[in-house]
């Protein structure tokens, strides 16, 4: 019922503003003339991509209730956000496309990937939302362009360039939970006659105490609340030789410490911390007819963890954790006009990471050790030729990578049943290499300058993570075993959709498509089991690459752009993503799980969100609704779906001074995440911006 | 103006490029140097803490005291057993800055026992080692046993027999009459549906869900829960253990109760285990039936050393 008051409110707000509202609509021609370069590498107009594209401006970045970047993403359709302690979470689940998994889409920071080649999930909280510019979405396969991780979609989001002298922003927030935190960010522009350098610094910190992750009735004493603190800061320094030649430099770092909610003896209890630097530098230049980018980038993540636990006979477990991950690469594009109507766009990828960690038991003598290296090599061609007077567009692209997994090894010493090996051993894993190519075939006509539609066929591809090679350890489910011998998920997508510009500004853009992945990987369980002390069998489970699933899905976004100052924007997406053949596993021949749905998969998903803006008012609500999911791979459980209504509001006072109240869930919708652990329901913010 | 913008900016342009520096160079600040943990044998009282030779069945005590010397409290004590070339690991956590251990230590058949023990800190400092080796005298002989015939338990629903055991006697109680008498018990029978372990040995210390003995004298509810261990013996005959008319098997086959067992679980009709009570009882059981589920019986001899 509340659902539905929600979804009549927001569809009468946006009549009755449209009532009120009769100025021209300018805002869908903005939109249409939006310029988007992730989805090809060269620039090109939103309207001429062949390809679910979604571009999330600064207008909307500032409009919308966000209290970390991911939660930008949950406007647009087909991408389902999982945060399930908000920002308590230390990662977040962003899965797309119908499928599951984090590391099945490529995020990246003005190109620089943000997925680590060594695994783990993404760190969304280190990249500051004042200090970004516009998000890029391209939804659907892409690994013709950009290689490892592509496979459900691309993520690009592109940071701010200084335009005046001097600008920039302080700001101050205080919300739920006792959550405190500010953040700058200024930028200053000297270039004069198109020469000159220009400059950005910024940093943030927040911190909060958190909540329970339990509900009350199930507290115990060793149960607190979870808590954050983190800060980062970035500098950048670019110098423009030209108008169309310039060098930047970037670096970055980011601190973090958050809680898991359980604490035993240590004052901390149980938390993971993360250190991220990162420098890269990018160089573009015109020459001819002609661009030129390249980038170079080195990125290292400190990562600790402190786990702590009673088992039920109240025997004490601490286990500390170190890695060290580190990714470092560049890429060249080369993009020129061969002749009228037909860019050839080429360049080359380099990509090297590598893991080096330890999980020491404090409470028995177990250690295990392990490193491992992959280097990714990758070569790319695209041809987009236009034909017909240009109405109808072909996109060509080919991309092959050589995958090398090196100096893998790992060493457990002193085993006890804390992680059930009978002796310690060292193994040194073999060296491995793959190929992947990865081809995409794109076909757009264009009906009229309203309308378009579009065919294309491509392919996606993720190698195995260092993590998956060679990291044995605990893990949620039980205990997990390297499996050196994994090889790369490959995923063929083909897809038919359009964009339909109605009169009114009125965009409608949606997709069909069918997804045929080979080579899944899946934990299957040995025949053994760990005896962690507590009278508990944990099962011993190992990763293959064994399953062959199928995505059917389809999505449909509308915007209507009602006024200049109103907009609404509406988007549903259905996935039905199962497994389609299961393969014999070699440790556990029984284990069949053909016909069962992927995880973290909502079939539906719908989103409403209807933004107002003027001069110095702004106001955006919006609401989402996800579908129940399975919890476990063989579907015997399901988790509730959830439906969440949040808002802000923003004033900008004398344009210098802004406040801002964001609610997120309105209603207090309480859900559990996968772990069984409680949603922080209704999260307020308020804030204040003082602005150059 | 124009001319404190500029320089407004070239410094903050600076400043932006020493802070990256800075982080990017920054090392992380070394721990100073703490001295390891420290433990030793604790003298007096009657504890022993040299080498020595013992008869077969013969006690002696020892103490330990270990105690951190840094910042970090103790968080694992570890011991080595050595029973002729057979070696043992016994790990313990702890959370402590310091930590005292008695343990009374009852000669068993191997030549020689040797004990090594360490702490190490929560930054996984390791201390001195110390050891004890006991080694047995020639002149022992073993000692006699107790024999209990066909104890007959129920399971958790079976009404006519009780589910609970006590040692020595091998008295069978209901759940009531072991809720009443706690100290005492130190097997339980059930069946187990949950983890599908099926005919299951345990004791009221092992971990056992609520729902296999609910209402108010169920388990969640007792307050003294012995544990009992058990080892499973697949080398041993039902007919070995029918001969044994001291207690020298039951010594070839006891084991350290920290490294048994706390269920023995899928029995069947013909296994022997050793079992080894937190109050020291030690013995072997033989299965001589197993029938049903929630509402069977089990039948097991029982021979213990006295």
């Amino acid at each position: 019922m509340r659902k539905t008051i929600i979804l009549l409110l927001n569809v009468f707000w946006a009549f009755f503003a449209y009532a009120q509202e009769q100025d021209t609509v300018s805002g869908l021609r903005v939109k249409l003339e939006e310029v988007v370069v992730t989805a090809t590498r060269t620039k090109r107009l939103l309207k001429d991509i062949p390809a679910q594209v979604q571009v999330i401006g600064r207008e909307e970045i500032e409009s919308f209730p966000v209290s970390n970047i991911d939660d930008l993403l949950k406007s647009s359709a087909n991408i389902n956000v999982n945060r399930s302690w908000g920002i308590f979470s230390k990662n977040s689940s962003v899965t797309m496309h119908g499928l599951p998994g984090s590391a099945r889409i490529l995020v990246l920071v003005d190109g620089v990937p943000k997925n680590k080649i060594a695994g783990g999930s993404l760190n969304w909280h280190n990249i500051n939302p004042d200090n970004i510019e516009r998000i890029e979405i391209i939804k659907g396969p892409a690994s013709a362009l950009y290689g490892n991780n592509a496979m459900g979609g691309v993520i690009n989001i592109i940071t701010k360039k200084p335009i005046k002298k001097l600008e920039g922003s302080v700001q101050a927030f205080s919300g739920t939970y006792k959550t405190l935190g500010s953040s700058l960010n200024l930028s200053g522009n000297e270039t004069k006659n198109g020469k000159g350098f220009y400059w950005n610094l910024n940093g943030f910190y927040r911190k909060g105490d958190g909540y329970y992750l339990d509900p009350p009735d199930f507290l115990d004493p060793t149960d607190v609340k979870t808590f954050l603190k983190e800060y980062g800061g970035g500098a950048m320094l670019g110098y423009r030789f030209g108008q169309s030649d310039n060098l930047e430099l970037f670096c970055d770092y980011y601190n973090e410490k958050r809680g898991a909610g359980l604490r035993i003896h240590l004052d901390d209890g149980s938390y993971e911390s993360t250190i991220t630097r990162q420098i890269r530098s990018k160089y573009t230049r015109k020459i001819g007819g002609g661009e030129l980018s390249a980038l170079i980038y080195f990125t290292d993540e400190q990562f600790y963890g402190q786990k702590e636990s009673i088992n039920e006979l109240q025997e004490y477990r601490l286990l500390d954790s170190y890695s060290y991950k580190t990714d470092k690469g560049f890429w060249t594009t080369w993009s020129q006009e061969l002749f009228k109507q037909n860019r050839l766009t080429t360049g080359a990828e380099a990509k090297f990471g590598s893991v080096d960690g330890q999980d020491i038991y404090r409470t028995s003598t177990d250690m295990i050790g392990f490193r491992s290296k992959m280097d990714i090599f990758g070569f790319f061609i695209q041809d987009e030729i236009g034909l017909v007077g240009n109405r109808l567009k072909l996109i060509a692209g080919l991309r092959n990578d050589l995958v090398s997994f090196h100096d893998g090894y790992q060493n457990i010493t002193d085993p006890t049943k804390a992680t059930g090996f009978s002796k310690g051993f060292s193994e040194t894993f073999n060296n491995n290499r793959w190929n992947a190519f990865s081809p995409k075939l794109s076909l757009q006509y264009s009906i009229s300058s309203r309308s378009q539609v579009y065919l294309s066929a491509g392919t996606g591809y993720i190698p195995p993570d260092l993590k998956d090679l060679s990291q044995t350890g605990k893990i949620r489910k039980g205990f997990r075993l390297a499996n050196p011998e994994l090889k790369p998920e490959r995923l063929t997508n083909y897809e038919i959709g359009f964009s339909q510009l109605i009169a009114g500004g009125i965009k409608i853009n949606g997709a069909a498509y069918y997804s045929d992945g080979h080579d899944f990987q899946y934990m299957i369980g040995t025949s053994d089991s760990i005896d962690t002390g507590g009278g508990t069998l944990k099962p011993v489970l190992k990763p293959e690459n064994i399953a062959r699933i199928a995505v059917l899905g389809g999505e449909i976004t509308g915007s209507w752009y009602i006024s200049s100052k109103l907009s609404w924007n509406m988007s549903y997406s259905y996935n039905n993503s199962r497994i389609t053949e299961f393969g014999k596993s070699q440790i556990n021949p029984d284990k069949d799980l053909a016909g069962k749905y992927l995880l973290e998969v909502s079939p539906h998903q719908f989103y409403s969100g209807i933004t107002y803006r003027n001069k110095s008012f702004s106001a955006n609500m919006n609401c989402n609704y996800v579908d129940k999911q399975w919890f476990d791979d063989e579907n015997t459980i399901l988790i509730d779906d959830y439906f969440v209504v949040n808002m802000r509001l923003s004033e900008t006072i004398k344009k210098h001074y802004r406040i801002y109240l964001d609610i997120q869930n309105i209603l207090n919708t309480e859900f559990i995440d996968r772990k069984g652990q409680l949603s922080p329901g209704r999260f307020m913010t308020i804030g204040f911006h003082y602005i150059l | 103006m124009r001319y404190a913008k500029n320089n407004i900016t070239k410094t903050l342009i600076l400043m932006s490029v020493c802070i990256s520096l800075v982080l990017l160079i920054s090392c992380k600040k070394e721990n100073p140097e703490y001295p390891a943990p420290t433990i030793r044998f604790v003298t007096g009282n009657g504890l022993v803490m040299q080498d020595t030779t013992l008869l077969l069945n013969e006690t002696l005590r020892i103490g330990l005291s270990a105690h951190t010397n840094s910042n970090q409290p103790l968080t694992h004590f570890h011991t080595t057993l050595i029973k002729d070339s057979i070696l043992t690991n016994i790990d313990t956590a702890l959370y402590a800055t310091s930590f005292n251990y008695d343990k009374e230590i009852t000669k068993g058949i191997a030549l020689t026992e040797t004990r090594i023990f360490y702490v190490r800190d929560r930054d996984g400092r390791k201390s001195n080692e110390i050891s004890l080796t006991i080694r047995l005298d020639s002149l022992s002989v073993y000692g006699s046993i107790q024999y209990l015939p066909e104890v007959k338990m129920g399971a958790q629903n079976n009404d006519s027999s009780g589910s609970f055991c006590s040692l020595p006697g091998g008295k069978v109680s209901t759940t009531a009459e072991a809720f009443a008498d706690q100290a005492s018990v130190n097997l339980l029978y059930y069946y187990d549906l949950i983890e599908a372990d099926k005919n299951t040995l345990a004791s009221p210390g092992a971990n056992l869900d609520a729902s296999v003995f609910p209402g108010s004298s169920g388990l969640i509810n007792w307050t003294v829960k012995n544990t009992t261990r058990f080892a499973y013996q697949g080398n041993i005959t039902p007919a070995q253990f029918d001969l044994c008319r001291n207690d020298s098997l039951i010594q070839a086959t006891s084991f350290e109760f920290e490294t048994g067992k706390r269920k023995a679980k899928t029995l069947s009709n013909g296994q022997v285990y050793a079992f080894v009570t937190d109050t020291g009882i030690k013995g072997l059981f033989k299965i001589t039936e197993v029938l049903g589920d929630e509402n069977g019986t089990i039948k097991i001899f029982i021979k213990m050393k006295n």
